[in-house]
């Protein structure tokens, strides 16, 4: 993550430290879906991965610094014209990373989290050079938690098959969202 | 205990004590000058854990877990230490670590046995060493970690993968390989159970990290990457 830019809609912001507080604990929140946290169920449902040595969560030094920004509006109902805030800038994060993967290589992905070797192997697939149907198993068996978002495109949580895009192509350059920001990595990255 | 955290032997060894915590063993790589020396703070590094952890969790501890992310499992994997192994009735054994874990939280460690240090010889402490590791995340849980040593006497070559295996595995060549030799030694010696499944990486993914991680350090230690 090169930048991390947010934009907010809370109508009249009554208290901009605790609103900028909000949006970067839920940025935070936010990336710990999209990139770290995977809830794993057994065959019988349960869970299976009950600590924090298999639930990574993020730490400190694993968020970025947010620009936060206001946009001054007002809400006809809200006191003052103040709009909810809350758990609102969770939303938009695990979308940004899944178009910016979209964009870097052509595959939508649909399950989140968006890890590396999740990556990785989309990509062998899509080169016609994984092994073997599905290593370590990408079954969804996943429960998200309350706040449980869905990737844009995605519809149920169960995946077996190959997530290669209909796309050809993979286009090119850079992306840039009006939340998160990042750069096609190139070829000789590692996942 | 009272033993001392970390200490040079006259033969120019290292003796490191079970109970010696990570931010000794930092400490003592930072100031000890020998040329396997900075793989001590990569290896330090490699754990997930803030200066809290450091100042509490032991070599010994990180060993006896026998987890297959523990960098402490790889540095004295990776550098052929040999461990020392009391049993309640006072008789001594010094099995090398990389026999020590045996498979993902699964050691060679006898019923009340207690193991007291690990000891790295003075030839594997003037190594030219090479570092890489790979994650899922920026920091931390390793999903592969590979060390290479160039032995300063015979030229000899070890390339130890750890984190992506259940267990570590130590390749030993008598003269640097070439690409192809060191890809064919991993095959033969990693099967596909080897491969370390769990949440922090899928194993062909950890498989392809090792292999491109024992590249690079086969390319960083010999003499001409063009091998």
């Amino acid at each position: 993550m090169l930048r991390s830019v947010h934009a907010a809609d809370a109508g009249k912001v009554m208290n901009p430290m605790q609103c900028r507080g909000q949006t970067e604990g839920g940025i935070a929140q936010a990336l710990g879906a999209t990139l770290f946290e995977n809830v794993r169920l057994n065959d019988s449902g349960e869970v299976t991965t009950t600590a924090f040595r298999q639930y990574r969560l993020p730490q400190h030094a694993d968020i970025p610094r947010t620009e936060a920004h206001f946009v001054e509006t007002s809400d006809a109902i809200g006191p003052l014209g103040a709009k909810s805030m809350s758990e609102s800038p969770f939303n938009p994060v695990a979308p940004a990373f899944a178009d910016a993967l979209r964009d870097a290589t052509g595959i939508r992905f649909t399950e989140l989290p968006l890890t590396r070797d999740r990556v990785w192997l989309a990509l062998e697939r899509r080169a016609g050079t994984a092994v073997g149907r599905s290593p370590g198993g990408l079954r969804p068996r996943w429960a998200g938690c309350g706040r449980c978002q869905r990737a844009a495109g995605s519809r149920a949580a169960r995946y077996e098959g190959n997530p290669v895009s209909r796309f050809p192509e993979a286009r090119q350059g850079r992306w840039m969202s009006s939340h998160a920001r990042f750069r096609r990595t190139a070829a000789g990255h590692t996942f | 205990m009272g033993w001392e955290p970390v200490r040079r032997l006259p033969d120019g060894s290292v003796e490191i004590a079970a109970t010696c915590t990570v931010a000794d063993l930092s400490r003592f790589g930072r100031g000890c000058g020998a040329r396997a020396a900075p793989l001590f703070e990569r290896c330090c590094r490699a754990f997930l854990a803030s200066f809290k952890i450091w100042n509490m969790a032991t070599v010994g501890g990180n060993l006896c877990n026998g987890l297959p992310a523990g960098p402490m499992i790889s540095l004295t994997a990776a550098l052929d230490g040999e461990r020392l192994l009391q049993a309640q009735d006072g008789s001594l054994r010094r099995p090398r670590v990389v026999d020590f874990v045996v498979g993902a939280g699964l050691k060679d460690l006898g019923e009340g046995e207690l193991l007291r240090s690990v000891t790295l010889p003075a030839r594997a402490m003037a190594s030219r060493t090479a570092f890489r590791q790979a994650s899922l995340y920026g920091l931390g849980r390793s999903g592969a970690l590979v060390i290479g040593a160039l032995d300063p006497v015979d030229g000899s070559l070890s390339v130890t993968v750890t984190a992506a295996t259940v267990r570590p595995f130590r390749l030993w060549f008598p003269s640097p390989p070439d690409a192809r030799e060191l890809r064919n030694a991993l095959e033969g010696a990693v099967g596909d159970a080897d491969w370390y499944d769990a949440i922090h990486g899928l194993p062909a993914w950890r498989r392809h990290m090792a292999f491109r991680l024992a590249e690079e350090i086969r390319r960083e230690l010999t003499t001409r990457g063009d091998r």
